[in-house]
């Protein structure tokens, strides 16, 4: 990263006027690519933060000074504020005419757009915007000081409805979209957003995603779509959830979803005990499975139909020509290499693969229904159980080598 | 008023005092919970309840920390 060259002239005459208006805040310059704190500053932010202080020639005196890059500050400046500092956060100051600028600016527009200014800063440096962490924002040593009253009537500005980040397909509004630290286990982090007002689940991040987040590599809309993706779906209409769901069966004949819903298993004696899952009555037939988080979610916010989650969940307790279609084979590999019989040693049918050259794939052993669909209801066909059972065994087996040796004979049903 | 209300019925809800369909509707949520039980063509039961709640509730210090502005990132 290119560096700003450090401009550090008159620096401390700076600190002391600031210090003098504000003795209880800690100040932290922006000096070129970075922000740095002197003085009593300096030691107070080094024990918070972990950060050794230097000896540091200012305005030819040595003092003590710490710094670091200003694309930390999110990640510092939270930490000074939760340790009980008050933080006053002093863009440098290089040409006196936009110092007139800047007060002309902050004189109209200050009071009601107390955000924006952190992002202007970002956007149009050296702006000289001030930038301040609890309870409120100050101003450049000589742009303006506020009192307190004032900072905490900027605070309240801050609080007002917020624009809309996004706005998703059913027109729902997301506001307050960010992230923060688990007081509990401080190396979690949430992300949490409300929707037309009704505060979300936090849910925990990824270390990767809060990296981008800090670095503005990712928005609140992309981070909406990782975390919340179903309340960002195109809801079903109610009615889905009022009628009778009707799915496609064997041979076509329609199947009634009679009942689908979801419950917590009780039963301390499964092994799915505490498990969430759906429990569906369809055709006459009473059936539950462990849900996935996705599913789940899904049912929740209605983005899929009771119909829909039957497909998925139990399309093979229901042998559906759905749920089997699926799986399909690699492109070149041919429904004669695929084998499926009944294992001699245990009596289990089981699937495996020829795949000439590239060898012959483990046999695994399919489900009574799986087994049911191919040869009762007819609504599987080998190749589909086949790339139910193997399918990534044989794309691994297909990228790897070619074995040398003599071609394995082939056994067909 | 409600927070300690909200308290009162974890402490309930715990102990096994109530279930989780009473929890949900002496809570502020209660006409949110029979809308989505309404949309989504369910009665409303403990277990409809109980999924109700796991996928809405925020613990009360959780709620502290999201609702502080001054705390977390806000980009």
């Amino acid at each position: 990263m290119k560096q700003k060259p450090e401009n550090i002239d008159g620096i401390l005459d700076q600190f002391v006027k600031m210090k003098e208006k504000h003795p209880d805040a800690l100040l932290l310059f922006r000096i070129g690519d970075t922000y740095q704190s002197f003085k009593q500053d300096a030691v107070k932010a080094s024990t918070i933060l972990d950060i050794e202080t230097r000896e540091k020639k200012v305005d030819g005196k040595k003092v003590k000074s710490i710094g670091f890059p200003h694309h930390a500050l999110d990640t510092y400046l939270p930490r000074l504020v939760r340790a009980g500092m008050r933080v006053a956060i002093c863009e440098q100051l290089e040409k006196p005419q936009k110092i007139e600028k800047e007060k002309s600016q902050s004189t109209t527009n200050e009071a009601d757009m107390p955000r924006k200014k952190k992002e202007q800063a970002a956007q149009e440096e050296p702006v000289k915007s001030v930038k301040a962490d609890k309870p409120a924002e100050e101003k450049k040593t000589e742009v303006k000081s506020e009192a307190k009253s004032e900072q905490s009537q900027e605070a309240k500005a801050e609080r007002k409805p917020r624009e809309p980040q996004m706005v998703t397909v059913n027109g729902d509004k997301v506001t307050h979209g960010h992230a923060y630290q688990s007081k509990t286990n401080p190396e979690d982090w949430y992300f949490t957003a409300k929707i037309n007002g009704e505060q979300l689940k936090p849910q925990k991040m990824d270390p990767a995603d809060l990296a981008a987040y800090q670095k503005k590599e990712m928005t609140v809309p992309q981070l909406m779509e990782r975390y919340y993706p179903t309340k960002l779906m195109q809801r079903v209409p109610d009615v889905a959830f009022q009628v009778a769901n009707v799915v496609s069966g064997p041979e076509q004949r329609p199947l009634t979803v009679d009942k689908f819903n979801v419950y917590k298993e009780k039963d301390e004696q499964r092994p799915d005990f505490g498990r969430y899952k759906f429990y569906a009555e369809v055709d006459g037939q009473k059936m539950s499975t462990v849900a996935s988080r996705q599913d789940l979610n899904a049912y929740f916010d209605r983005v899929q139909t009771p119909g829909q989650l039957v497909e998925k969940n139990f399309g093979e307790r229901l042998h559906l020509p759905s749920h089997y279609q699926q799986f399909r084979l690699p492109e070149g590999v041919e429904a004669s290499v695929v084998r499926i019989a009944k294992d001699r040693s245990d009596n289990k049918w089981k699937v495996s693969a020829d795949l000439g050259e590239h060898g012959r794939t483990d046999k695994k052993e399919i489900s009574f229904d799986d087994g049911f669909a191919l040869f009762k209801t007819k609504t599987a066909t080998r190749e589909q159980i086949a790339a139910k059972y193997l399918g990534e065994d044989i794309k691994t087996m297909l990228n790897g080598p070619v074995m040398s040796m003599e071609k394995s004979q082939s056994m067909k049903m | 008023m409600s927070v300690i209300k909200h308290e009162e019925l974890v402490e309930f809800l715990q102990e096994g005092r109530i279930g989780h369909l009473q929890f949900v509707m002496n809570g502020e949520n209660a006409q949110d919970y029979l809308d989505w039980c309404r949309s989504h063509g369910t009665d409303p039961s403990d277990d409809s309840a109980e999924f109700y709640i796991e996928q809405t509730e925020i613990d009360a210090m959780e709620r502290q920390l999201i609702d502080d502005e001054e705390y977390g990132l806000w980009l």
